[in-house]
């Protein structure tokens, strides 16, 4: 062979190569390959080849394709190419050369700007109808081939090329291939591993003898005659298929103004992009939310777009795995298994409200009444309570000016980190407010405290009650709010002072179930008192999330009506957001909402689909199909096991999502969902501030990803209803949105953010309601147009609507701890994750990578327990293994650990990264249980015992 | 400067990388024997070690594994003239930061030598 066609033959290896890689292997190619020609000349090659990885990798490549029928082998592979490159499985081999830079799981790193400039420089750029990565291997090797078949026609020198094989191919392969080798479970992608690995390595050693101009070895030239015959009998065209012609300047570094929405908390966040790669994320300055602040998670929001375990296509089920799929043929298999079942029997599982209005809209035309949102695991029971009793789910205190700040089960430090009022809160400490933090474990917002109560878990409502009952028994409340502004005071105050039921809610009352001093209630109660109506009592999921605690939730949320607190200066401060418009222009026909009118389940107060009861629903034939967007409702909403087992008894599931997880791998269709930082949206937010807050697009949808505003408004034409989402951009839908505002789109675009309302305080005095005025939002409404002691909705059914506290198995005695399984275990919140889903961030993962359970010392001690230990935790409804951490920081008699953990896809559950790893608390719940008032699932209430392992 | 071990049973090989590296300013102590080369690195201090995957009693990987015991925190760089996916899975586990082909190409080893130097981060090990 002379140099052009050596030259010619590596190019055709090259392209094999590439063709390999770049796609799933076609059902022709494989019958192509399995003939007679392309196996004879492999063959011949096999006999005569010396050098050992090349025929071997070939012979396991042969083998693998021998294997069965082509329709066979065609159907294995490609359940194998989804498990490899598109991260249906959870050990993939990443084809990226950015992931082994630095051997983390990141896309879009260095590597990329370095291909797009060495691709420049040859005149040619990343075909754009690729829809992957510009430093695919696939793209790579098409590049050698491109620069080995110039150097054949036009005579040109090779250094290019060799510089390009030593600065990019050899610099990754030989870790890919090993990777490759590792992962895949076929004969023929570990064959091509080798041979891909022994490929280059005599490529490099043809580059040496090249350059310093000496023979090359003949074995190798041999191997490029075989292969080139072997390859020439395949049809692989001529045209390349990831590089175009033309060279193509880099786009200049933009910022992008936008809102973090990686915990959904909406801090203002500067995108920085530079030739649609995003380069880094900060605060936006004077953004009302984070005040030019990003927490940990907000400064790392990239790392979730740019994670290498990004599902890139559609997939869909076949055989129980998963393979690549159209748009078209996911979508229709989806649509077409909606149109088979009755939409009542249809539960639509929302994890994210991104564009809400429109997945909700279109859900609603098909006629499922049977949402699940995030409320129903979150909060629930504050939602049900403050949304009745005013207007809002959470009154976020005006820390700045507040003297006292009592804060139940909610550690701020954690969950809103980032967020302005945390500022706030820690210079309020700083200045001498008084910061009292109820919570069994000593968090971070606890750390911070004047004062930690180590409460029980579970009884928060009745150390409010105590500290109510010091309020009234002493005339310490006021009494002009209490006389203009609330609804039910006279039999609040019977119920405290025992007029009601012989049980006064003291002190010593609430310290006998509570284990907090009467004392310490009482003192509490009288400098709440002092400091009114600059105080401010509130609380989350800490409360939320035991069992039973609607009333609870009233209890402490009662502290402030009693004081006249609501939006004081340094109280709880009454939300109102200036509406945007609707989506919908005014000549634009709106949806109907074919929902029935019907409940799934049935609460006291809260009733439609309760998450809880998801295996018991389906089972009862009540649920048949799942839509499933964001969300990860195996981990999420009660026993994993059982919320398992209801998904695999549906007739059909489908998940929108950006990655494989616990839920989406039960699911028949997966459609691969955008991060929020590849679409846009604008929404009206408040912090102190009513403001818009515009989710501003920073780069263009990554593989074959789309936004869920393009995803829903597909799935509305294919069901019927296309003609009510005819939008062809986001700037349509968004424009209509903002023609009631004071600014246009694109003046919003610059900024990011527009105050519509500056702080005020009293304004329910100038609204004389507690209710916003018209034009403005909040999340709940009073009827009575005043705080209500007692719940409006609760004195409707006919049920307990007063604060109180309950016992959190008075509904579920199983939930009781005994003798057998005293401990009471629930999870927290850490600052570097948000629920299950920031898991396949490797930035955030190092920072937090597994969850040891938290002990107190006493109680590891009696059993042997120490740091480190491997432990078991077992619960009447299951077992699970975790890492000791003993600690003073939590209560006598409570275990917890940080929550989100347990995935069996991402960094956890893939095998090249066993570092990370760590467990999910739900496996030790009840199945089929949740609050009787609100639906909310006792996460946080679960009887164990613990032993070391 | 970096403390840098090299260890290839050939020793026109070592003198190569030491005259390589000396002249960027580091100190390199070569070896041709394994159980010397594990014998200093037991007893002073190595930034990176240099290691030849086809040695004399050992091999390149059992050599790396040894020293990772001692020195975690050591980074390295494994030489190979002709490598396998077997051994590439071995190194990568035990935490190789790169892979150099032999013949030494002295560009690549400079340029290879101060981007493992001067990562601000070892190279995470995975296991395949």
């Amino acid at each position: 062979m002379d140099i052009k066609a050596i030259n010619l033959a590596r190019a055709r290896m090259y392209q094999f190569l590439s063709a390999m890689y770049r796609d799933e292997l076609s059902l022709p190619l494989i019958q192509q390959m399995q003939s007679s020609k392309f196996l004879e000349h492999i063959t011949a090659l096999q006999k005569d080849c010396t050098i050992q990885d090349f025929c071997s990798g070939l012979a396991k490549m042969a083998s693998g394709l021998q294997a069965g029928t082509a329709e066979q082998v065609f159907s294995e592979l490609r359940y194998e190419y989804a498990d490899l490159f598109l991260n249906a499985g959870n050990n993939p081999a990443f084809p990226y050369e950015s992931c082994y830079t630095t051997r983390e799981p990141l896309v879009m790193q260095e590597p990329v700007v370095a291909i797009r400039a060495a691709l420049n420089k040859a005149g040619v750029h990343k075909n754009p109808d690729y829809s992957d990565l510009d430093d695919h291997i696939a793209v790579e090797l098409e590049f050698m081939r491109y620069l080995a078949e110039r150097a054949a026609y036009n005579d040109e020198g090779q250094e290019q090329q060799f510089t390009f094989l030593r600065n990019h191919l050899m610099g990754w392969t030989v870790e890919f291939c090993a990777v490759l080798a590792s992962a895949a479970k076929t004969e023929f992608y570990r064959g091509l591993s080798e041979l891909t690995m022994s490929y280059l390595f005599n490529e490099r050693m043809f580059s040496f003898s090249m350059l310093s101009e000496q023979a090359f070895s003949h074995d190798y030239v041999f191997i490029l005659e075989q292969m080139g015959a072997a390859i020439a009998s395949l049809d692989l065209g001529e045209e390349y298929i990831t590089i175009a012609d033309g060279a193509e300047a880099p786009d200049k570094m933009r910022s992008v103004n936008s809102h973090c929405y990686i915990c959904l908390g909406l801090c203002g966040q500067e995108v920085r992009v530079k030739d649609n790669i995003i380069t880094g994320c900060k605060g936006l300055p004077g953004d009302p939310k984070g005040g030019g602040r990003l927490c940990i998670k907000g400064a790392n929001a990239h790392n979730n777009t740019y994670s290498a375990y990004r599902l890139k296509t559609p997939l869909i089920k076949e055989n129980g795995r998963f393979r690549k799929a159209s748009w078209d043929e996911a979508m229709e298999r989806t649509v077409q298994a909606l149109k088979k079942v009755d939409p009542v029997q249809v539960g639509f599982h929302q994890g994210n409200d991104f564009n809400m209005w429109c997945h909700d809209a279109v859900m609603a035309a098909y006629g499922t009444p049977n949402k699940v949102s995030h409320r129903q695991m979150c909060d629930n029971p504050a939602r049900m309570a403050n949304e009745k009793n005013y207007s809002e789910k959470r009154p976020w205190i005006d820390y700045a000016n507040s003297q006292f700040i009592l804060l139940f089960g909610i550690n701020e430090l954690a969950t809103s980190a980032g967020q302005r009022k945390v500022t706030l809160l820690k210079q309020a400490v700083k200045n001498g407010a008084k910061l009292v933090v109820i919570d069994p474990r000593r968090c971070e917002t606890a750390g911070i405290a004047t004062e930690w109560i180590a409460i029980k878990p579970g009884t928060d409502g009745a150390m409010a009650m105590g500290m109510c009952y010091v309020m009234v028994k002493e005339g310490l409340y006021n009494k002009e709010f209490i006389e203009n502004w609330t609804y039910g005071f006279e039999a609040f105050q019977k119920r405290l002072l025992g007029q009601e039921d012989g049980i006064a809610r003291t002190p010593e009352w609430a310290a006998e179930i509570c284990g907090v001093s009467a004392e310490t209630i009482t003192r509490l109660a009288h400098e709440f008192a002092a400091a009114a109506p600059a105080a401010g009592a509130n609380s989350w999921t800490g409360v939320s999330q035991g069992a039973n605690t609607l009333h609870a939730v009233q209890a402490l949320i009662a502290l402030n009506a009693l004081m006249g607190c609501f939006d004081a200066p340094g109280g709880p401060a009454l939300i109102s957001k200036f509406k945007l418009a609707s989506p919908w222009a005014d000549d634009q026909p709106k949806p109907p909402n074919n929902a029935a009118k019907v409940k799934l389940d049935k609460g006291h107060l809260w009733s439609g689909w309760i998450p809880g009861y998801f295996e018991k629903d389906v089972d009862e034939g009540k649920l048949k199909a799942m839509i499933c967007y964001f969300g990860n409702p195996v981990m999420s909403c009660g026993n994993e096991p059982s919320i398992k087992r209801a998904i695999e008894k549906l007739d059909f599931s489908c998940s929108i999502d950006c990655f494989m997880s616990n839920t989406t791998e039960l699911c028949d269709v997966v459609l691969p969902d955008c991060t929020y930082l590849e679409q846009s949206r604008v929404v009206s937010d408040w912090m102190y501030e009513a403001f818009l807050s515009l989710g501003q697009k920073a780069i263009n949808p990554m593989y074959q990803c789309r936004s869920i505003v393009s995803i829903f408004s597909e799935l509305a034409r294919r069901l019927g209803f296309g003609e009510y989402f005819p939008w062809k951009s986001e700037e349509e839908y968004m424009e209509n949105q903002m023609r009631n505002q004071a600014i246009t789109l694109e003046e919003l675009r610059k900024v990011g953010y527009y105050v519509t309302n500056e702080q005020e305080f009293y304004k329910y005095k100038t609204w004389g309601s507690m209710n916003p005025p018209a034009g403005y939002g909040a999340s709940g409404s009073t009827k009575t147009g005043k705080y209500n002691f007692m719940n409006p909705l609760a004195e409707e059914n006919g049920v307990d609507g007063l604060p109180d506290y309950k016992d959190p198995w008075a509904d579920w005695p199983e939930l009781q701890p005994d003798a057998e399984f005293p401990m009471i275990t629930g999870y927290f919140r850490v600052l570097e994750h948000e629920h299950t889903s920031t898991f396949w961030n490797v930035a955030l993962m190092k920072q937090c990578g597994t969850n040891p359970v938290w002990i107190n010392y006493v109680d590891a001690k009696n059993l042997g327990i120490a740091t480190g230990d491997e432990v078991v935790i077992t619960s009447p409804w299951g077992e699970i293994k975790a890492k000791a951490f003993v600690t003073w920081d939590i209560r006598q008699g409570v275990l917890g650990t940080a929550g989100g953990f347990g995935h069996k896809y991402g960094l956890e559950g893939d095998p090249k990264y066993p570092q990370f790893k760590g467990f999910n608390t739900n496996i030790l719940m009840p199945p089929n249980v949740a609050c009787k008032w609100t639906g909310t699932p006792p996460l946080k209430y679960i009887k164990t015992n613990i032993r070391k392992a | 400067m970096a403390e840098i071990l090299a260890l290839d049973d050939v020793q026109d090989a070592t003198v190569l990388i030491g005259k390589i590296l000396t002249k960027k300013g580091h100190n390199v102590h070569t070896f041709t024997e394994e159980d010397e080369a594990i014998a200093y690195a037991k007893a002073n201090k190595v930034d990176l070690a240099i290691l030849d995957i086809k040695l004399k009693k050992m091999n390149g990987i059992e050599v790396l594994a040894l020293l990772k015991t001692e020195t975690p925190e050591m980074r390295a760089i494994m030489l190979t003239g002709y490598p396998t996916v077997g051994t590439a899975r071995e190194a990568i586990s035990l935490g190789a930061d790169e892979y150099c082909v032999k013949p030494i190409d002295r560009e690549e080893l400079e340029e290879k030598v101060e981007k493992v130097l001067k990562a601000k981060d070892k190279k995470s090990s995975i296991n395949v």
